[in-house]
């Protein structure tokens, strides 16, 4: 479903000079996983994903999504897939509403105005949904943006620290509607930086540390690599390496 | 038509998240209401000064008493000139007369009215030549030429900052990114921005020259409304394609836009050979318009293909 082979990619800044934010990495996705993208911040999980979402051209490798190849047929590819950045991206003047149906207008929904309000109903997102964005606390936001993401039914999804900023309460909301939607056929890959967060998500994980895997399975079988029984510590031992 | 639809619908947004702005509405709507308080003092002032008309005399008709107690009768005031026409033409006087020909300025009414005076005075059934008001774009002249292209030079950079907010703002909040996944050519990011911002300026320009035509003569209407639009598109192209690199922050793209926009209109003001033809050059020069337009045009394009290949 996503295959990443030998995916590489470079940046130059003027204090770094050019250096590999991605280097050599190689990922499989099944249909119906939902698979823990883990790594300290910098470790390269959001231009992984912002190359899968076709939002920056790797410089080497191959990506697939869905059998279609991402460099020649990115339109093709976006078809299938969904991407959920860090950053929540809704006009602040426009409601979730506006935003859920906008989207579904241009994704060729059928019915879009019923397919956004399903959707924010499936979400718990109904009651605010005639809000302004910019009156949404992060977890409402959160709601919104996975209701936008979904109008195409996407068989891939792409979620970038989906918990970020969110309090105990939204985190626990965020990572159940997670598992929620990784039910079924398609292919999740939700990426942090916290290791107990993927845990009650993921089926498997795959640790980053400065561009490269260093590790990947289930989280059993990542802990026992390490030799460590505490997930803090594993984490720390792959990424300090 | 999945394109064209999307092109639509993201023009739609921006334009209802724009109406949605007070600063983006304010700044907008500042230039037709200076030109309606304007228009409304100058109703007011036109008034005030209807009711006492000034009469410019040559100096035999001011040495005839009676008619000049004709005139002190109905409160009009008068003076002794004998430049009559030029009197009328500088806004000295509303009428003149030397008792065979009456410039006039002022209304029809007044006109009856002195003319029965002249009539009165020679005793005798007579014509009055009276002439036409005199042409007024003589004396507002400078001021008709400069204001519509000041006004368009304005809402020309009104348009490059809304070109470069529009995309650096959706770029820094990550609005962009989430269009850019869309199943849609790149491109139309940009134009559907290109054409909110288009609407959304050009409705302005042109309610500012509706107002303003009812103020003053506005010679060749099309012609400026031509030039005036193609300034306006030119500016939002260059807003957009100065923000349009992935690294361009709002105040470095404004910079290099505002830089450009005042750059190209200050180069068509100092040489203006160089550019009758040229949008925002060709503000304020005579000439049709249409290759100035079809100008901007080409330079949207140019814009809007560079949004598509750097915005994301």
């Amino acid at each position: 479903m996503i295959v990443l082979q030998d995916l590489v990619k470079r940046f130059a800044d003027r204090t770094r000079g050019s250096f590999l934010a991605v280097n050599h990495l190689s990922i499989h996705v099944q249909p119906g996983e939902i698979y823990g993208l883990l790594g300290p911040n910098g470790a390269g999980k959001t231009t992984t994903l912002r190359i899968l979402a076709t939002l920056l051209e790797p410089d080497e490798g191959t990506v697939t999504i869905s059998g279609v190849d991402r460099v020649a047929s990115p339109l093709e590819v976006r078809r299938h897939m969904a991407y959920v950045a860090a950053e929540a991206g809704l006009p602040e003047r426009l409601t979730g509403r506006e935003v859920v149906e906008l989207f579904a207008q241009i994704q060729g929904a059928d019915r879009p105005r019923e397919r956004a309000a399903a959707l924010l109903d499936e979400l718990g997102a109904t009651a605010y949904a005639d809000t302004p964005c910019g009156s949404l606390s992060t977890g409402m936001k959160r709601r919104v943006v996975l209701a936008r993401a979904l109008v195409h039914e996407p068989t891939v999804l792409l979620l970038d620290e989906p918990t970020d900023g969110l309090d105990v309460q939204g985190r626990r909301e965020v990572m159940e509607l997670v598992r929620r939607l990784g039910k079924g056929e398609r292919a999740v890959i939700v990426s942090s930086h916290i290791m107990s967060e993927v845990q009650q998500m993921a089926d498997r994980i795959g640790v980053m540390a400065r561009g490269e895997l260093v590790a990947e399975g289930t989280i059993e079988q990542v802990m026992r690599s390490t030799g460590h029984t505490n997930l803090d510590d594993a984490f720390l031992a792959l990424t300090n390496r | 038509m999945s394109v064209l639809r999307a092109w639509w619908w993201l023009s739609v947004a921006l334009l209802k998240r724009s109406a949605r702005d007070g600063m983006v509405v304010r700044s907008l709507a500042t230039p037709p209401i200076i030109v309606f308080g304007a228009f409304g003092l100058t109703l007011l002032l036109s008034a005030t000064r209807a009711v006492h008309p000034a009469v410019a005399l040559s100096p035999e008709l001011a040495a005839d008493t009676e008619f000049v107690a004709q005139i002190e009768g109905v409160e009009w005031s008068w003076f002794v000139s004998k430049e009559l026409e030029r009197a009328v033409r500088e806004s000295d006087a509303t009428f003149a007369t030397d008792g065979h020909t009456l410039w006039s300025a002022g209304t029809d009414e007044g006109e009856l009215k002195l003319e029965g005076f002249l009539r009165a005075r020679q005793a005798e059934p007579t014509w009055t030549l009276v002439m036409p008001p005199p042409d007024r774009v003589s004396r507002t002249r400078g001021l008709e030429q400069a204001l519509p292209p000041g006004i368009a030079l304005l809402y020309a950079l009104y348009a490059t900052v809304f070109g470069v907010g529009m995309l650096t703002r959706d770029r820094e909040d990550g609005t962009l990114d989430a269009e850019h996944t869309l199943a849609i050519p790149t491109w139309v990011h940009g134009a559907a921005r290109w054409t909110a911002g288009a609407i959304g300026v050009l409705a302005w320009v042109v309610l500012s020259l509706f107002v303003f035509s009812t103020l003053f003569t506005l010679r060749a209407p099309l012609a400026a409304v031509l030039h005036e639009s193609a300034a306006v598109l030119t500016g939002l192209a260059v807003g957009l394609a100065a923000a349009s690199p992935a690294r361009a922050t709002f105040s470095s793209a404004l910079a290099v836009a505002l830089t450009a926009a005042s750059g190209l209109f200050i180069l068509g003001a100092a040489v203006p050979a160089l550019g009758p033809w040229v949008p925002l050059l060709s503000l304020g020069q005579q000439s049709g318009g249409v290759t100035a337009f079809l100008g901007a045009l080409l330079l949207s394009v140019g814009a809007v293909a560079l949004t598509g290949r750097a915005s994301a």
